[in-house]
């Protein structure tokens, strides 16, 4: 509690501003619960109710249906197929898909941008880390989605952003080419480099004091040791948010996985969700020509029996491990050991 | 911990005199081998995916970019098509605006909550947090604030005339207004107060501790502690907030379609809307004048504001 | 919050990040170098792949369940060398069909409006880029055109093939319009009985009737101002407001100020109703589905709905109401094409949605897939899918669902029932539609685009300024803007058709029109499209 003085806490202004600030926290707790509470009583509403609008406050009649709907098209084999078609595999296979990439994606992202962030904050100097500053975070000004295709091509026949290989000049055999396409690695090798996670490391790491790094290299340090014995212990916290950040990211990423994964068993968990999510709400239909083409999709969805109460239990589902892994970092952010024994 | 001598002399020489800016860093020969070490990794895949698929873009954006024919060289086709459409113009007027009102209204917010979570006691503030920083998958919001703001049967609307008893208002419905009610949201909600904590969490308390002893008001701790130690954070995240709300894309688009009249039609949102037309080559040279404008803003921000207290 | 734990000792950190690193480079290449599901393609083996959310149906592992499956299952048996696959590609996203088409990793088969704006001189311009097989060989092979019903041969003639006859989609929806589906008790209890040729002063005037009785009378998407135009026959692209331009580089303009005054009447009726009578339950957040909701909702007595919503049983459709009332759906709902102009123009006709294939395709899979067409759309399949549909919910609409149907027989083998059994008044609204021969589209004269021109947005603003914007507004200054940037926009692109060729066929194409509405819609050819056609499109053309 380090900015409300330890005496003098009964002070009138004292009381006042501390009791503004416990209002406008709660207050922001509310607004924050209110989709949640959205999600989990349409969930739990008739499919008749989950149409209505104003939406209902509160189930008129509580029913479990679209629990046990999803529950039987995510569990079941080929159970009922109508609904297969549209989640094609079981829910764990998605699940476990999602692990995959995404820890897979962590355990390489992490260190790689923060051993990057850390060198451009603490161990470069002068014009030389400028450039490199914008060289690492120059592509997050170009709107992803135009280097979309280019980048799916690599996928396919990386170093070519072409759909085939060409030939070596002269012959008739191919050039070798590394293709990541429809792996698990498509979906890891972009997000090893996370450009938002480097400006994350590198703020953090710029708040260090470089005397604490010039006492190690004093004492005869070597960087790598330096990083790894003060750097690191320190820093928990922020790779607690940056590992979180990337997680909830990777994990409700959909764009990209629909794209390079194409075997329904290796689709992640979001793409099977959203898909169907998306397909239902016909985001961002503009004219009649363009929703003619999602009340189609809807159509199909629905014929299917999902509508928004299934979807919110989707939803609620894709959410879980997100929330889960968010518990998991808040215990290491809050523990994150202090600054001690600055000279 | 550390001991004073005199309260005052310490807490001010911590926080402008940083030590280590008189003593020179001498990088041996074996730390730039390391530097490379640490920086080699990242730059190979920062070049391999981030860099080379933006060259290729920028290279298709002088040709015709046909998906699956003979891609035929275009020139400036595409930047002359797209530097004379006024609807880009717009799109750019739009983009601004958008930006900078968010970041006015949105930035400043998250610290404070940050600052202000830190001074909950800890079991609270575990409780706060969790329901504070809550993850949550993008749908249920869109579906919830479009109910919100229906201009006929949404609760703001109910609030507005039952409750305040005001004229109705028409919300996302007023061109003037559709910015301000699509950042709304933000004000409180999807803050990146997460970072801030873990910024503060690193902050020693012999800082609060001195200051305390010096008799500094609450007000005043935030202004000359938190706040200089969170800098280099402020500073990236505003850089990020920069880049991401020039960028701004799935909100407008979920919402409001860029409507009404175009009003909330971004940059990216019109570059989409060429994309689906199948117009790629456009998109990208459009994609291209935006990066330029969000390069440019940036350098322009970093020099004015450079992230490093040490530096 | 002093804390006297040590951060992670060396050792632990050795040890997390080795073991970590070192699970994942396993776990990762073993999962992705295990084998791929792929069924081995044999000798003489076609595999197929489809995407989600389609519909065509692969039977389920352990033998076909619902019709659709089964019907599946009865093509593949006569096809034992077809296989077919599930990949997860959702074929609803434009972006990823693009993207998918450009890598060659698309699924078989796809709506082509999806990927084309759903218009006819889109889906052209993408087949002239390439991005869907030809399959000019297997149609004729397969003589489709005898198959079909004369009205889904007809109906947007262009989405299918080109005007140097090349075929590219096949037929798959025939929607017989977009129209407005209203309480048909409330409508005549208020004294009301809308009959096909109503205009819009007639919907004004129902729908300010039954405000009040509802929150409000009619319930529209945020574009519903388009369709106010649309029946006049102004405005967007609509006919009276796209001229041939062979003289600028892009082939067409926009031509507002020639109809300026219908436009300005239907502009101000609209907003008459939005909001003086206060009768549109409207949002800019709202959608189709918004709009359909809320008459099952039963919050507004009217919504303009596609016609394929119609046809749909369950929650949240129109039928619905009727069951949850207990009486049967003719008496409750009424449905009637989009009123018509007061000029005596209609604007809402049929369209016809075709699917198309992934021009990576081998010519055996096309094969495979047309075959699979014609036994699923047009031939046996059909009747069995739909016969068990019909048994299994022992629901008529079930059966005639989607009707009228794409293939010339509109009755179904073993189905005891016919269309009007079904949907009752519903068919005399469908047959009006078809009795409407299809009106002539420029894709069927004028050579595709290799290029796509403007997009829509400057009109589509100006259509969302004057529905959402209160208060006085100058019209015409406004609409005189969208046409401005329009053509300012249309001023660089390159039209990639001659400019003498393009005269030709649009005079062929307008030719065609003018007999169109003569036959047609006499009183709009002999009040409008006449004297348009002999100065502003004679002038264009040079004529």
């Amino acid at each position: 509690m380090p900015l409300f003085p330890k005496v003098g806490r009964k002070q009138p202004a004292m009381r006042f501003s501390w009791y503004a600030i416990v209002v406008i926290l709660w207050l922001g707790v509310f607004l924050h619960l209110v989709p949640f509470y959205f999600m989990i009583t349409t969930s739990l509403k008739t499919a008749r109710e989950a149409f209505a609008s104003p939406p209902t406050l509160w189930p008129k009649e509580f029913s479990t249906s679209a629990w046990e709907l999803v529950f039987r098209v995510t569990t079941a084999d080929s159970d009922i197929d109508r609904v297969a078609t549209l989640l094609p595999q079981p829910m764990s296979v998605y699940f476990r898909n999602s692990a995959i990439m995404t820890f897979g994606a962590l355990a390489l992202s992490l260190p790689v941008t923060s051993f990057a962030a850390y060198a451009n904050s603490k161990l470069q100097r002068g014009r030389g880390k400028r450039y490199f500053f914008l060289f690492f975070i120059g592509t997050l000004m170009l709107p992803g989605a135009v280097t979309l295709i280019p980048q799916f091509l690599l996928t396919r026949n990386f170093p070519f952003p072409l759909p085939y290989s060409p030939d070596i000049p002269g012959t008739d055999t191919e050039f070798p080419v590394f293709r990541t396409w429809n792996t698990y690695w498509a979906i890891i090798i972009p997000s090893i480099y996370n450009a938002f996670n480097f400006l994350l490391f590198k703020g953090f790491f710029d708040t260090i004091p470089n005397s604490i790094i010039q006492a190690a290299r004093v004492d005869g340090g070597s960087e790598f040791n330096i990083f790894r014995r003060i750097i690191f212990p320190m820093s928990i916290p922020v790779y607690a948010v940056t590992g979180y950040f990337q997680f909830t990211g990777l994990w409700d990423s959909f764009l990209w996985p629909s794209l390079v994964i194409q075997d329904t068993s290796k689709t992640p968990m979001s793409v099977g969700v959203y898909n169907l999510i998306n397909a239902f709400s016909q985001a961002g239909a503009t004219n009649a020509a363009q929703a003619e083409g999602g009340s189609r999709a809807m159509r199909e969805i629905m014929a299917a029996g999902l509508s928004w109460n299934g979807l919110m239990v989707l939803g609620l589902l894709q959410t879980i491990p997100m929330f889960l892994i968010f518990i998991i970092a808040r215990e290491y952010l809050l523990k994150g050991t202090r600054l001690r024994g600055l000279k | 911990m550390v001991v004073l001598n005199s309260p005052t002399d310490a807490l001010s020489d911590q926080l402008k005199n940083e030590p280590g800016d008189e003593v020179e860093i001498k990088i041996s020969r074996r730390s730039r081998i390391e530097k490379w070490l640490f920086l080699g990794p990242a730059t190979v895949f920062q070049l391999s995916w981030g860099w080379y698929p933006m060259i290729v873009a920028f290279l298709l954006s002088f040709t015709n970019a046909a998906l699956r024919n003979r891609i035929v060289f275009n020139g400036f086709g595409s930047y002359q098509r797209m530097w004379n459409d006024p609807l880009t113009q717009r799109a750019f007027e739009v983009t601004f605006t958008y930006a900078a009102m968010s970041i006015v209204l949105t930035f400043v917010i998250p610290i404070l909550v940050a600052i202000f979570l830190m001074e909950m006691p800890p079991h609270i503030m575990r409780w706060m947090m969790l329901l504070w920083f809550l993850p949550l998958s993008g749908i249920a919001n869109v579906v919830l604030w479009r109910y919100f703001y229906n201009a006929q049967i949404g609760l703001f609307q109910y609030i507005a005339t039952d409750i305040l008893g005001l004229e109705p208002q028409r919300f996302l419905n007023d061109s003037n207004q559709v910015l301000f009610w699509l950042i709304f949201p933000g004000i409180l909600l999807f803050g990146p107060g997460l970072i801030y904590m873990a910024g503060l969490q690193s902050i020693p308390e012999s800082y609060y501790e001195a200051a305390e002893i010096e008799g500094a008001s609450f007000w005043r701790k935030i202004w000359t502690i938190s706040l200089p130690r969170l800098r280099p954070i402020i500073a990236m995240l505003l850089t990020f907030a920069i880049i991401g709300s020039l960028q701004t894309f799935d909100w407008p688009q979920l919402m409001t379609g860029g409507g009404p009249g175009g009003a909330s039609r971004t940059v990216v949102l019109y570059m989409y809307s060429i994309i689906n037309n199948a117009r790629y080559a456009d998109a990208t040279a459009l994609a291209i004048m935006l990066f330029a404008v969000i390069m440019t803003i940036t350098i322009i921000f970093r020099m004015l504001y450079p992230e490093d207290p040490d530096a | 919050m002093k804390n006297g734990k040590k951060g992670l000792s060396r050792r632990d950190f050795l040890k997390v990040t080795a073991t970590t690193a070192a699970a994942v480079a396993t776990g990762a290449t073993a999962a992705s170098a295990a084998p791929v599901k792929k069924p081995q393609a044999r000798q003489g083996e076609v595999v197929i792949q489809f995407g989600l959310y389609g519909f065509w149906e692969i039977p389920a592992e352990g033998g076909p369940e619902t019709p659709g499956q089964q019907a599946m299952q009865a093509f593949l048996d006569a096809h034992p060398n077809v296989k077919l696959e599930q990949i997860d590609f959702n074929i609803w996203d434009a972006g990823a069909l693009l993207t998918g088409i450009a890598g060659g990793t698309a699924p078989a088969y796809y709506m082509s409006g999806v990927i084309s704006g759903w218009s006819t001189a889109g889906t052209l311009a993408s087949f002239k880029q390439g991005l869907f097989a030809d399959i000019t060989s297997l149609y004729q092979q397969y003589n489709i055109d005898a198959e079909l019903s004369e009205f889904a041969a007809n109906v947007n003639r262009a989405k299918i093939q080109t005007p140097e006859g090349n075929f590219y989609g096949l037929p798959f929806e025939i929607a017989i319009g977009n129209g407005i589906a209203f309480r048909k008790d409330l409508v005549e209890a208020a004294g009301f009985s809308p009959t096909v040729d109503w205009t819009w002063e007639d919907v004004r005037q129902i729908a300010a009737a039954l405000t009040g009785e509802f929150v409000k009378g009619i319930a529209m998407q945020p574009w519903g101002l388009g369709w106010a135009l649309t029946a006049e026959g102004v405005g967007g692209n609509n006919l009276l407001s796209v001229v041939p331009a062979p003289s600028t580089g892009w082939n067409w303009q926009r031509d507002y100020e020639s109809h300026m005054g219908t436009i300005v009447m239907a502009v101000e009726r609209f907003r008459a109703m939005m909001y003086d009578d206060e009768s549109i339950l409207t949002d800019v957040t709202s959608n189709d589905s918004v709009a359909n909701d809320s008459l099952y909702n039963r919050t507004a007595a009217m919504a303009t709905i596609p016609g394929q919503f119609l046809t749909r049983t369950g929650i949240p459709w129109p039928m619905s109401i009727a069951e949850e009332e207990g009486v049967p759906f003719d008496e409750i709902i009424g449905y009637l094409p989009q009123p018509r102009g007061v000029n005596g123009h209609f604007g809402q006709f049929p369209s016809n949605q075709p699917i198309s294939f992934s021009p990576t395709l081998s010519s055996e899979q096309l094969e495979a897939l047309i075959q699979m067409y014609v036994f699923l759309e047009l031939g046996e399949g059909f009747d069995l899918r739909r016969r068990l549909a019909f048994e299994e919910s022992g629901n008529l609409q079930q059966a005639f669902a989607s009707w009228p149907f794409v293939r010339a027989k509109q009755s179904i083998d073993g189905v005891d029932g016919t269309p009007r059994d079904a949907w009752g008044a519903l068919v005399d609204t469908a047959e009006y539609m078809s009795g409407i021969a299809a009106i002539p589209e420029s894709g069927a004269f004028i050579p595709a685009e290799a290029n796509q021109g403007p997009t829509d947005d400057a009109w589509n603003d100006v259509q969302s300024r004057l529905t959402f914007e209160s208060g006085s507004m100058d019209v015409p200054s406004l609409v005189k803007e969208a046409q401005d940037v329009w053509n300012t926009q249309a001023a660089d692109f390159e039209s990639s058709v001659p400019d003498d060729e393009f005269k030709a066929a649009a005079a062929e194409y307008y030719a065609a029109l003018a007999s169109f509405w003569e036959e047609k819609f006499p009183d709009f050819y002999e009040g409008t499209f006449k004297e348009w056609y002999e100065t502003v499109i004679a002038d264009a053309l040079g004529m």
